[in-house]
Order: structure tokens, then C-alpha cells, then sequence
């Protein structure tokens, strides 16, 4: 597998008025990502992980190290062409509504005035934004244009997508749709980089992590080989009466010499959720929030990844 | 390109819902209306037309100056400090392109403002000097002095020969008022400056002449003007002074001959009606000075003396040349905010482009100051004036002055591209000080401001 980025010795300080080093945001951060994987980048307030992603985007310029995106330097106007990025926080031009927003930055690239409305439109659809496509993103409520950050993130097809906290913000059906649509994006072979504080999050979506600390890489691996406790191990059953169930568990406690333990799995708060939603969409009209739609249909425009697989 | 576009459409749109800008624009057109009503002139026509024209778009260009410089940093730096601009510049976009976007947008709003400013006191001035308004007297004034411009033709120049120099400089030294080892440079210098100064004086009884290049005859109601402005002798700034003037063919018996008394100190005109000569022909004007009542010697300005004003064109283009300059000079202007803006963060980015607009409304004085030096220590004679330590104030007069000279010699070409004055006073702006202005303002100006946004912008961190 190709490496998509490549980042070497990797440190950010940033300097006050006069130079002088105020704070040490990345240090000595050494990673690769390859092509067609989700990479998390995790770590607690403060600990780096957006600036690292500016230094990806060529936003920052690293104090130290080398870095390398697509295989160029990150600056590289054909690098940003294949880049997506959806930054933590939306910073839209509030004057615009959804659709123009999505038409301008389909206007930064090369692309046709029927190909650009179709990316539109498909975009919108995919948002879920659709029907509000002619309200200004200034009167958005924060998960609204948490979708409207996304969208434009992919308005080019990118090869890589970069997401910063894609789904802080955003309901738990939202949540849902951003993190199937995530997977279905890295099913087409996209790379992408994604940073969160929200481990369900991750761990759903993540093929490897890094874990940062105060600017410190301290962990790095696939997030199986780091999660997995190979010295225990859970066996599921339909639930079963007390009668029979005393008897397997001093079976049990013979074969092994340690005494099990048993529980009934709980319902997911998430599932649970977005049951209760989607019952609710049958008898609730929606007027003013996202359409919920059954499930996250990718924009057709967004193609399997140009070039590599 | 199209990333160009679409950069300028968006800018257009913010600027367009800028309050600051909204402000700005209401107070433009509302000095246009209101500024006439509340100054006096001087009951002539001319007068009026300075009021409606130079003062309230001499009112409307600083507004707009303004106005640029406090929204054109924001374009940049106010989208940077709201994180819009890094989603732009994370797109294959450069910053020149956004630069040029931003610029573009700027100078278009300026120039619907401006345009709309202008149309405004050109419909009002029309409408004020209506005809059905004013005396025989005033309309004649208006079709002759306003409602035609016209170039202003110097003199030829009378070259100073070498040897006139050598024999003043001899004269000099004879009489004891050169001392003979004074380098030969300086002395040359001086007694050329003699030489100029003794032609333009014109004691009583005296005469003096001067050519000008083949002109084209003027129709009846467009006539020649002549301009001249002298000193007299008398020590009175206004006084007048009875003169024959005569304006002809040379050789010739003059077309036109008058007797007039002209007030000393300031310009006058003197209208000279139809010159009836076939076809172009150069002209000689003569001035005698025949004051009787009390004689005094008459001294011509030494650059600006006398100017024959010549009709061409007529007041509406010559205000589109004038809207043109002050477009150009506003251009200037909003790329002077933005690079500021691609620099600096906002308070300091609008800080040190309200200081260059400062520079452009000092630009004489910084001119003065460039010529006088900063402390105004007499160098070789008489006692210093402020009694301070010599040496280090010289020093640092020294170092200033060539400071202020340079910063006077980027301004030198920005100061005599100054329109307003020459449209209200029907003075003829050329096509080639609007190229001048261009070339200039937009082509020079406009791209170093370019080169050191984009130079600069290429090393700044977005975080
Ligand atoms: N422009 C800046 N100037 C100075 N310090 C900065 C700048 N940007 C970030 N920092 C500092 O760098 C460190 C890392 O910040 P960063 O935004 O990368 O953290 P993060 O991991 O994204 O945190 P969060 O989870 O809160 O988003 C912090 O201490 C922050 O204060
Ligand atoms: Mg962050």
C-alpha cells in the first residue's frame, strides 16, 4: 500500500510577538496514512491534533520535520485539488445560502457549469439540506451547517478527505449518516483522516489511530490489535432460564478454575435513538430541521478514488 | 479566472451588505446635495461651479478614501481572523487570485459610488445653472469659461545661451556679489536662475514678449483665454497694475490690443474674442507695463507667468478624464488596504493604510519639508534660529530630509494628477495624464501592492 501521507519527525511551535516559543503543539510526530484507510487522529482538548491537520492542509508550516501529502509539500495548488477538508469549526459567508455556498467553492475548481450544479444538487440531496438550499447558512443551526462543512468538503470528488471533528454538533442521527457516510466514502477507496474526542465515534469508523498528548504521539496502531484483550474472551447465548443456566456455569467454573460472570447486553443508546426517530418520522412533519432519510446515499458523483486503489 | 469570479462575486456581495460602506455612500451623496447649500461663493458662475463640482467631489473622494481603506483590510484580514478565508485557500486556489478578486470588487463599488456621486453634481450643477436662472452676463460666462475646457499652452521656452551665463557670472564676480572661487557649477546655476528671474521683470515703461507654438484659430463663442499672474513691485499683494497686453501673429499688425488693470498676486484671465486667422498659426502676446497712476516694476511668475488658455473639448468629457484619475487614485487605495490586510492583522492593517492616505494629504508639505529640511537650521548664514547643539540637529535634518524625499518622490507623481481643480477651473485634463495616472497609479502601484501581499502572504501561517 501506497503511503498517502508521510509525516517525519513532525513539530509545531508556535511563537509569540517576539519569537520567543510560547507553546510546543506537536512534537517530534512521526506517522504514515495509507491509501484507502481511515486514520483517527484522538487526544484530549489541546493536544494537537488540529494543528496537525493545518500542517496536513499547508495551513501551518511546520517548525520541524518533513511532511509530505500525495507526494508533494502540502502547499502544492495540484496537491489542494485532491483534498478535502472540513475544518472543526463552520466559518460559512452567512449572506449565501446553502446552495450558493456549495455553487462558490464548486467554482474554485475546473469544472463545467452543468457538472457544478449537478455536484450541487447531489450534494444537497446527500446533506439533506435540500429543501433548505434557498435559506441563507447565516440562520443555520450548528448541526445544519455542520452538513453544509461536509458537503463542500467533497465538492471536488477528493482523494483524500481531511475532517476535523466531523461530527461535533451534529444530533445522533446525524452522527449516524456522517459516520455511514465516512464509511461508505472509504469504501470507494478514499483516504481519510478524521480527528475526534468521541471514541464511539472512532472506533466505529477508524482502521488505525494515533493517540496524542500534550503534542506527544502515544499510541499508533490498528485500533483491533490496540483494543483487543486477548486474555479474555465473551461467549453470547439467548437469554436462559435459571435452571439451566446454574449448571453450564459450574461447567464452566470446573473447565477453568475462575469464577464467570454473565449479564444481559444492553440496547445501545444510539440504536435506541434512532428507532425512536425513525418511528417518530411517520407522524411528526418536518418543517424546519434536516429530512431525516432512511439511510446516508452517497452523492453518485463521488467516484471511486482517481489513480490509486 | 473563474476562480477570479468568483471571488469578485462574493466580495461584491459582502461589500454590497456592508453597513460601514452603506454609511459611507449615504454620506457621499448627502455632502453632494447638502454641501452647496451651506458654502457661499462668490456670485459668478465660475464660483458656483467650483462649489458644485471640486468641493463636494473633493468632499466625495476623501469619503470614498475612506471608506476603502476601512473595509479593504477586512477583506482579507477579517476573513482570516474568522477562519472563511482558509476554506478558499485549502482549494487549488492562489492567493494572487483571491488578492485580485478582493481588489477588483473594491474598485467596482468605488466605482458605482463614484459614478453616482458624479452623475449627482453634474445633473445638480446643470439644474442650478439652468439658463432661465441667470443674467445675459452669467450664460455668457457659462458657455465661454465653463462649459468649454481648455489646454493651458506654455510659453516657449527662451533657451539661456552660454555665454549670456559666462558674461552674468563675470558681472557677478566684477561687482563683488559672486566671490571667484565659488565652484563653477554653483555660479553656473545662479546666474542661470538670475538670468530667468531678470527676463520676467518688466519695470515701468518697459515691455516684454512672449511665443507660443502654432495654435488653431478659435470660433466666436469659444474664445482664447490668457492667464497671468504677477508681483508687483509695490509691496501690495493685491494691488492692481494698468498693463497693454497685445496678442497676435508676429509680425503682423496684433490681432487684439487692450488696456487693463490686473490685480496683482493671484491669476486673472483676460478673455481675448475671436482670432480671425485662416488657418494655425503661432502667436506672440506683448505687456507693457504703462501704470501711471503709480509706477512700480511688475515681476511675472517665474513658472506660471503667463498661460494662453486654448478651447478644446468640452466640461462633460473633461469630468470623466477627472472621474477616471480619482478612480484610478481610489484603485490605489483599495489595493493599499488589502495588501495592508494580507500583512497585518485588522486594527494595525487599517492603522498603516489610513497612514498612507494621511502621506497622499501631506504630500505637499512633505514636499516642503523635503526642499527646507525638518528643523529650519540655517546652514551658512546668519544666526540658527532655534539654539540647539549644531551638529546633531544638522545631522539629523540631513538624514530626514532624505527621507522625506523619497516618500516625495513616490507622491510627486500622485500630486500633479490631482483633477478637480482643473475641471472646475475648465482646464483641460489630457488623455495622456489619464494614461500617465493609469500607467501609474494602477500599473505601478497597484502591482507592487500586489507583489508584496502575495511575497509576503507566502510565509504567513493560517492557524
Ligand atoms: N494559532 C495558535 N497560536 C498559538 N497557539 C496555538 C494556536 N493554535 C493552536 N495553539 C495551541 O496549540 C495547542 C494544540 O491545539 P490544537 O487546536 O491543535 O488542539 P486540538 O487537539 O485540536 O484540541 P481540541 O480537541 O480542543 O480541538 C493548544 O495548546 C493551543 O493552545
Ligand atoms: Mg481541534
Amino acid at each position: 500500500m501506497s503511503a498517502i501521507i508521510q509525516a517525519d519527525g513532525l513539530e509545531k511551535v508556535f511563537r509569540d510577538f517576539w519569537r520567543r516559543p510560547r507553546v510546543r503543539a506537536v512534537k517530534a510526530l512521526t506517522f504514515e496514512v495509507h491509501a484507502g484507510e481511515v486514520f483517527g487522529l484522538l487526544g484530549p482538548n489541546g493536544s494537537g491534533k488540529s494543528t496537525t491537520m493545518k500542517m496536513l492542509l499547508g495551513l501551518l508550516h511546520p517548525t520541524a520535520g518533513r511532511l509530505t501529502v500525495l507526494g508533494a509539500p502540502p502547499r502544492d495548488v495540484r496537491v489542494k485539488s485532491r483534498i478535502g477538508y472540513m475544518p472543526e469549526e463552520s466559518s460559512l459567508y452567512p449572506f449565501l445560502t446553502a446552495e450558493e455556498t456549495l455553487d462558490f467553492f464548486a467554482r474554485l475548481f475546473p469544472l463545467t457549469a452543468a457538472e457544478r450544479r449537478r455536484r450541487v444538487a447531489e450534494l444537497l440531496e446527500m446533506a439533506g439540506l435540500t429543501h433548505a438550499r434557498h435559506r441563507l447558512v447565516g440562520e443555520f443551526s450548528k448541526g445544519m451547517a455542520r452538513r453544509i462543512c461536509l458537503a463542500q468538503a467533497l465538492i471536488n470528488d477528493p482523494d483524500l478527505i481531511l475532517l476535523d471533528e466531523p461530527t461535533s454538533g451534529l444530533d445522533p442521527v446525524g452522527c449516524r449518516q456522517v459516520k455511514d457516510c465516512i464509511l461508505a466514502l472509504a469504501a470507494r477507496g478514499k483516504t481519510i483522516v478524521l480527528s475526534s474526542h468521541l471514541l464511539a465515534d472512532v472506533e466505529d469508523l477508524c482502521g488505525r489511530i494515533a493517540i496524542l498528548y500534550n503534542g506527544v504521539l502515544c499510541a499508533l496502531g490498528g485500533v483491533r490489535d490496540l483494543l483487543e484483550e486477548p486474555e479474555q474472551m465473551q461467549i453470547f447465548l439467548p437469554a436462559l432460564s435459571e435452571d439451566r443456566r446454574l449448571p453450564i456455569l459450574a461447567w464452566l467454573r470446573d473447565q477453568t478454575g475462575v469464577e464467570p460472570r454473565w449479564d444481559h447486553p444492553r440496547r445501545n443508546l444510539e440504536r435506541f435513538f434512532l428507532e425512536t426517530v425513525r418511528e417518530a418520522r411517520g407522524r411528526v412533519p418536518d418543517q424546519t430541521g434536516v429530512r431525516i432519510s432512511e439511510e446516508i446515499r452517497l452523492a453518485p458523483f463521488l467516484s471511486g478514488s482517481r489513480g490509486e486503489t | 479566472m473563474r476562480s477570479i469570479a468568483a471571488i469578485f462575486q462574493l466580495t461584491l456581495r459582502s461589500l454590497l451588505r456592508s453597513r460601514f460602506l452603506l454609511c459611507v455612500t449615504v454620506l457621499a451623496l448627502s455632502v453632494v446635495i447638502l454641501l452647496p447649500l451651506t458654502i457661499e461663493d462668490d456670485g459668478t458662475v465660475s464660483g458656483r461651479v467650483q462649489v458644485l463640482v471640486r468641493y463636494t467631489l473633493g468632499a466625495v473622494t476623501f469619503l470614498l478614501s475612506v471608506g476603502t481603506l476601512g473595509t479593504g483590510p477586512g477583506l482579507v484580514a477579517g476573513e482570516l481572523e474568522s477562519r472563511r478565508l482558509q476554506q478558499v485557500l485549502v482549494k487549488p486556489v492562489r492567493f494572487g487570485q483571491v488578492w485580485l478578486g478582493k481588489w477588483l470588487a473594491l474598485v467596482t463599488v468605488n466605482a458605482l459610488i463614484l459614478g453616482g456621486a458624479v452623475l449627482l453634481a453634474h445633473g445638480l450643477m446643470r439644474w442650478t445653472l439652468r439658463e432661465s436662472r441667470l443674467t445675459a452676463g452669467q450664460i455668457e460666462e457659462l458657455h465661454s469659461k465653463v462649459n468649454v475646457t481648455r489646454v493651458a499652452l506654455a510659453p516657449e521656452d527662451v533657451l539661456l545661451s552660454e555665454s549670456e551665463i559666462t558674461a552674468n557670472i563675470d558681472g557677478m564676480i566684477r561687482s563683488g556679489t559672486l566671490h571667484s572661487d565659488v565652484p563653477e557649477s554653483a555660479a553656473r546655476m545662479t546666474a542661470a536662475q538670475r538670468i530667468r528671474f531678470e527676463r520676467n521683470v518688466v519695470p515701468p515703461g518697459g515691455t516684454k514678449r512672449w511665443s507660443f507654438p502654432a495654435v488653431r484659430p478659435a470660433p466666436a463663442d469659444r474664445p482664447f483665454l490668457l492667464r497671468v499672474q504677477f508681483l508687483s513691485s509695490a509691496n501690495e499683494e493685491t494691488r492692481e497694475m494698468e498693463g497693454e497686453w497685445t496678442v497676435g501673429e508676429p509680425g503682423r499688425d496684433p490681432a487684439f490690443r487692450s488696456r487693463v488693470r490686473l490685480r496683482a498676486f493671484l491669476p486673472q484671465e483676460l478673455v481675448i474674442p475671436t482670432m480671425n486667422f485662416p488657418a494655425a498659426v503661432p502667436l506672440e502676446v506683448t505687456f507693457r507695463n504703462v501704470e501711471a497712476a503709480a509706477p512700480a516694476t511688475v515681476l511675472f511668475h517665474v513658472d506660471r507667468g503667463v498661460r494662453l488658455l486654448v478651447p478644446a473639448g468640452s466640461y462633460g468629457m473633461n469630468l470623466f478624464r477627472a472621474y477616471g484619475l480619482i478612480l484610478f487614485k481610489l484603485a490605489l487605495l483599495a489595493a493599499v488596504g488589502i495588501t495592508m490586510g494580507s500583512l497585518f492583522y485588522t486594527p494595525v492593517a487599517v492603522f498603516t493604510g489610513f497612514f498612507v492616505l494621511v502621506l497622499f494629504g501631506f504630500s505637499g508639505y512633505i514636499g516642503w519639508v523635503a526642499e527646507t529640511g525638518v528643523f529650519y537650521v540655517p546652514h551658512d548664514h546668519g544666526a540658527p534660529e532655534i539654539a540647539v547643539s549644531g551638529k546633531i540637529v544638522q545631522a539629523l535634518d540631513l538624514a530626514l530630509k532624505s527621507a522625506y524625499r523619497g516618500v516625495d518622490r513616490m507622491l510627486a507623481p500622485l500630486r500633479d494628477l490631482e483633477p478637480m481643480e482643473r475641471v472646475a477651473g475648465g482646464e483641460r485634463i489630457l488623455w495622456r495624464d489619464v494614461g500617465r495616472g493609469l500607467g501609474i497609479m494602477v500599473g505601478v502601484g497597484c502591482s507592487l501592492m500586489a507583489a508584496l501581499a502575495i511575497g509576503v502572504f507566502r510565509r504567513r501561517e493560517m492557524g
